[in-house]
């Protein structure tokens, strides 16, 4: 009896420790590109056995000099003849200005060209064959997306021995875990894009549906609906939207439109949980920021991949520094005060701590340059001191972060449960369904993480923890590979909204950072939270499957050039 | 702009670096503290499934246990005042101290993993909780608790070979009792004599005269020839332009008469001759600034690293007054390790924790805290402190037939109004097997008024030794 108790408490900390170390596994084996050599199979000169190979690693220079890393000495090729570096995970072949010429595949180089396995290249005396091992996804993970599924299995096997659940529950778990399973599956054997983000996403789901419905089975089952809806929306963004960049035509639109949101809360706008951040529709509420952050990002987005040139030389002079013109820099500005002030007004501190945070991120990955942040970080000192003094709640949050045990019964009550939670559950945890979430006010919602904390245990967060951060440098990767400026500013936006939401509210939890709340992403209960998320991912995926799009589309038209020859 | 986001990456992977370390140090290093913590409310849902533990005394005398009255589970504490200050209380509104806080998991059956520990902690079935056996002797406690009940003060008593606490008392005293203490809080906590203090491990006093067992050991450590050589004490020392007055003029006096007669000039002298660095360094040795581990929290001696430098508080110091605090549970423990030649052991007041099936899960035993002196010189103390109990000593009353006890007395001034009287001692002086310190507040003489009590505790310690 009791061995089975023991495997089903702890059975959903081993799926998740097991999860990040298949995901490790699989991301080091797609690192074999590093491995990629240059083979020879004729040569002209004695120093060079035929079969002997060249590491190509990062990029490799040929040449007759003995300084290149490829080394061929034949009068025929010249001191620095061609060479050959890594891009966007593709090889590229270029010739140096060579006397005699490289061919490749038989063909004199004009341009750079991609690099293929088995290409043969010559140079002089030399015919040197490149050796590539394929990146391609012929190693699809079977085992991958049926995480979330698993997950989801094992919490509510445990959760209906705990009689947390009925038959009901049950049979709504098994539907939301049919979804999250083939929607991973459909990302892993779909041609292009990433597959990971919709793994990474859908074990956070699990993970999220599994505690909410821990916490609460009323939450647990509107949750589910939520799911439904979020990962709807996500592959209607796939089906629907044929590029990305036909959201750089509406960025006014969505400039507008959160402006129209955030007024709209203001007037119309629910209290609950002490800040003024609901709009409610009938018996429908829903948090309109959570939808303007990505509007936000949209727009700036698009701003400045139009204006990012302008932005970088400034015009009007503040001392030593430059900055640009009042007609560029304005809108930014108006914009980002703007929705700053109406959520400081809507008391929703995280959420402006995350809209200028991202706005900051953004503008000073865009325009490259380190004065904005210094800027922005001066301005956030000035603002958060005036806000200190003017609003009470700003004060209260603060005074509570420094030394929350003053106020044990009082504001400080929260954040306390919250670390006795966490430093409770040890390395293991309490077991699932054995914490004590009713301690804890908004457990299911910003607080969730204290309660994973409490019943998987250090084991648990930490792997959290990495299944934030890889889903984060995931985004950023996305951002690094993505064909155009706007699609890069777009995802960066978006893993750093990602990145910034978890570190405010894990940060808040754990007190390392004064405590504002808002939903930590996919694993908190709200439907506006996961449905913005989902629509976040939606575009970030989207991203990152036309960068692939455009590596192709370049080597087919690559290939009917040859043709023509 | 791939640097910049590449950048703030680096920037992101920083922060999830120090959350992931900050998490580590929250759970492993801040953990056991915050458990434990009175506003955490956890441990008191996990009370209603589990029937706590009992504490024993060495041979199994009952102390505290949980009795189920219906559906409500009471704490009972059999003999509330003697054992009040280790037990400590157990209250829903007040939270717990003593053992009962030190050893909330245990007692709980909430430490480990056996399969009893894991039903408990999953709420399977209403389980048991582990029981406290101390090192404790029950009668020797119950005699400690009678001979100092009428006085402000503590006893301790230990065996010097091993650590073990054989009895520790601290008055005046408490009912830990629920309904008692529930009801009588305000007072208990208003009250002057402080009886909520466990006054034996928690209350710093200065050692007055006892002190000089220190000054010697560590005057013998630097002076190995220091036996032989006499001093001429004149009834008063003048240690720039200060006068230091002694009870009476002593004439010429060795170690072991100083000792003997409790001569101030003696040891005033020796301290300066040892120097404020070796005789900081002596302190150290012996404990002083360093934290004695034990069950219960002990208020460490504080050795403060400018205090001893002028000639005047050296010597002050060296005969026990001046800046120099200890708490009784420190001095049983150095006139033990005088005793056991030099050899001080780790106290411990818990002998093992059992399971409900009565075995034996988890056990203390004898472990070296650290080395005070050389046997050589320890030996050399414990001779000169043979001589106080015999007579002619100012320590005479604690003299036992057929036994050879090593004492030392202490009247400690202190502001609040007459000394403190101090005894500590150990017995049989050749191999001690007991080693007791007594402190009666405001008692006068030390000779008088604690050494009677000592050697009560020290007969009766014996005894029961066989």
């Amino acid at each position: 009896m009791i061995w089975v108790v023991i495997a089903l408490k702890y059975l959903i900390l081993l799926l998740i420790c097991l999860f990040v170390m298949v995901v490790f596994v699989n991301s080091r084996t797609g690192d074999k590109i590093n491995k990629a050599a240059l083979l020879v199979l004729r040569s002209a000169s004695a120093a060079v056995p035929e079969g002997k190979r060249w590491v190509i690693d990062k990029g490799v220079v040929l040449g007759r000099s003995s300084e290149c890393a490829v080394s061929l000495p034949d009068p025929y090729v010249s001191n620095r003849h061609a060479r050959i570096i890594l891009q966007d995970n593709r090889y590229y072949v270029t010739d140096m200005g060579s006397t005699n010429g490289t061919l490749l595949e038989n063909h004199p180089l004009t341009t750079p060209q991609i690099l293929r396995n088995g290409s043969q290249l010559q140079i002089g005396g030399f015919t040197l064959k490149a050796e590539l091992p394929e990146q391609s996804k012929a190693d699809r993970s079977f085992l991958l997306p049926l995480f979330p599924g698993l997950i989801l299995g094992a919490g509510s096997l445990e959760l209906y021995r705990e009689q947390l659940l009925g038959v009901q529950d049950i049979t709504l778990l098994a539907v939301a875990a049919l979804l999250l399973v083939v929607s991973s599956f459909i990302a892993e054997y779909k041609e292009k894009g990433a597959p990971l983000l919709i793994h990474l996403v859908g074990v956070l789901s699990a993970l999220g549906l599994v505690f909410i419905y821990r916490v609460d089975p009323y939450y647990g089952s509107r949750q589910v609906y939520w799911v439904m809806a979020g990962y709807s929306l996500f592959w209607l963004i796939q089906i629907f939207l044929s590029e990305y960049r036909r959201l750089l035509d509406y960025k006014y639109i969505f400039m507008v439109l959160s402006i129209v949101f955030l007024v709209f809360t203001i007037v119309f706008g629910v209290e609950a949980g002490g800040a003024n951040r609901w709009l409610s529709l009938g018996s429908f509420r829903f948090q309109a920021s959570e939808f303007v952050k990505i509007f936000m990002v949209i727009f700036l987005a698009g701003y400045l991949e139009e204006n990012k040139e302008i932005l970088r030389v400034g015009t009007l002079k503040f001392g030593r520094f430059y900055l640009p013109d009042w007609p560029y820099l304005g809108p930014l500005l108006v914009i980002c005060g703007f929705s700053l002030l109406l959520l400081v007004f809507q008391k929703d501190l995280g959420m402006a701590l995350l809209f200028f945070a991202t706005f900051l991120v953004m503008v000073y990955i865009a325009t490259e340059r380190s004065y904005f942040l210094l800027l922005g970080l001066g301005l956030f000192s000035v603002g958060a001191v005036l806000m200190y003094y003017i609003f009470p709640h700003v004060q209260s949050r603060m005074l509570i972060y420094m030394d929350p045990w003053q106020q044990l019964d009082g504001g400080g009550y929260q954040v306390i449960q919250s670390l006795f939670a966490i430093s409770g559950g040890g390395i293991f945890g309490q077991g699932l369904g054995s914490g004590f979430p009713k301690l804890i006010p908004a457990v299911h919602t910003d607080f969730i993480f204290s309660l994973i904390g409490e019943e998987l245990g250090l084991l648990g967060v930490l792997g959290i923890l990495g299944i934030y951060y890889l889903l984060i440098w995931k985004g950023f990767q996305i951002s690094l590979n993505a064909h155009d400026g706007f699609g890069a500013l777009l995802a960066c936006g978006f893993s750093s909204i990602l990145a910034l939401q978890t570190l405010i509210i894990i940060g808040g939890v754990i007190s390392v950072i004064p405590l504002t709340g808002i939903p930590l992403p996919f694993l908190s209960y709200g439907g506006s939270s996961f449905v913005s998320n989902c629509f976040l991912m939606g575009i970030l995926y989207k991203v990152s499957v036309e960068s692939e799009r455009d590596i192709d589309e370049q080597e087919a038209s690559m290939r009917a050039v040859m043709m023509d020859r | 702009m791939q640097d910049t986001v590449k950048k703030f990456l680096v920037f992101i992977t920083v922060c999830f670096l120090i959350y992931a370390g900050y998490l580590i140090h929250l759970v492993m290093v801040r953990g056991p503290a915050l458990s434990k913590h009175g506003a955490n409310p956890r441990p008191w849902i996990i009370e209603n499934r589990v029937v706590r533990g009992g504490i024993y005394a060495r041979n199994g005398e009952k102390i505290t246990d949980s009795t189920i009255e219906g559906d409500k589970i009471t704490r009972k504490y059999y003999y509330p005042l003697p054992y009040a200050h280790l037990t400590g209380y157990h209250s829903r509104r007040l939270g717990k101290t003593g053992l009962e806080r030190a050893y909330d998991k245990e007692l709980l059956g909430q430490h480990g993993h056996s399969k009893r520990n894991l039903e408990a902690r999953w709420g399977i079935d209403r389980t048991e909780g582990e029981n406290i056996y101390l090192t404790i002797d029950h009668e020797l406690q119950l005699k400690a608790w009678e001979l100092m009940s009428p006085y402000k003060g503590a006893a301790v008593v230990l065996d010097p070979r091993n650590g073990e606490i054989l009895a520790m008392v601290s008055t005046p005293s408490f009912d830990p009792n629920n309904d008692s203490l529930e009801k009588n809080w305000d007072q208990l906590r208003q009250n002057s004599g402080h009886p909520l203090l466990n006054r034996s491990s928690q209350g710093l006093y200065p050692p007055g005269s006892v002190m000089k067992i220190v000054t010697a050991a560590v005057g013998l450590d630097k002076f190995p020839q220091l036996g032989n050589e006499y001093f001429n004490c004149q009834g008063e020392i003048t240690i720039q332009g200060r006068v230091l007055h002694d009870l009476r003029v002593h004439g010429s006096v060795d170690l072991k008469r100083a000792m003997a007669l409790s001569c101030n000039c003696y040891f005033a002298n020796l301290g300066m001759d040892i120097g404020s660095e070796d005789f900081t360094n002596g302190l150290k040795d012996f404990g002083w600034g360093e934290k004695i581990p034990f069950d219960l929290s002990v208020e460490r001696s504080p050795l403060k690293k400018d205090s001893l430098q002028s000639p005047n508080a050296l010597a002050e110091s060296a005969m026990g007054q001046g800046e120099i605090l200890v708490s009784p549970l420190f001095m049983a423990l150095i006139a033990g390790s005088i005793g056991n030649q030099g050899v001080m052991m780790t106290p411990y007041l818990v002998q093992d924790i059992r399971s409900p099936e009565d075995r034996v899960v988890w056990k203390q035993g004898p472990r070296i805290l650290r080395l005070v002196a050389e046997p050589e010189a320890a030996w050399q103390v414990q001779e000169a402190m043979m001589g106080v109990v015999r007579s002619g000593g100012t320590g005479s009353a604690a003299s036992l037939p057929g036994i050879n006890v090593a004492g030392k007395t202490g009247s400690a001034e202190n502001p609040s109004g007459p000394t403190h009287a101090w005894f500590v001692a150990s017995a049989p002086a050749e191999q001690p097997r007991a080693a007791v310190s007594v402190i009666v507040e405001h008692g006068g003489q030390g000779g008088t008024t604690a050494a009677p009590i000592a050697k009560e505790l020290l007969r009766l310690a014996l005894l029961r030794e066989g």
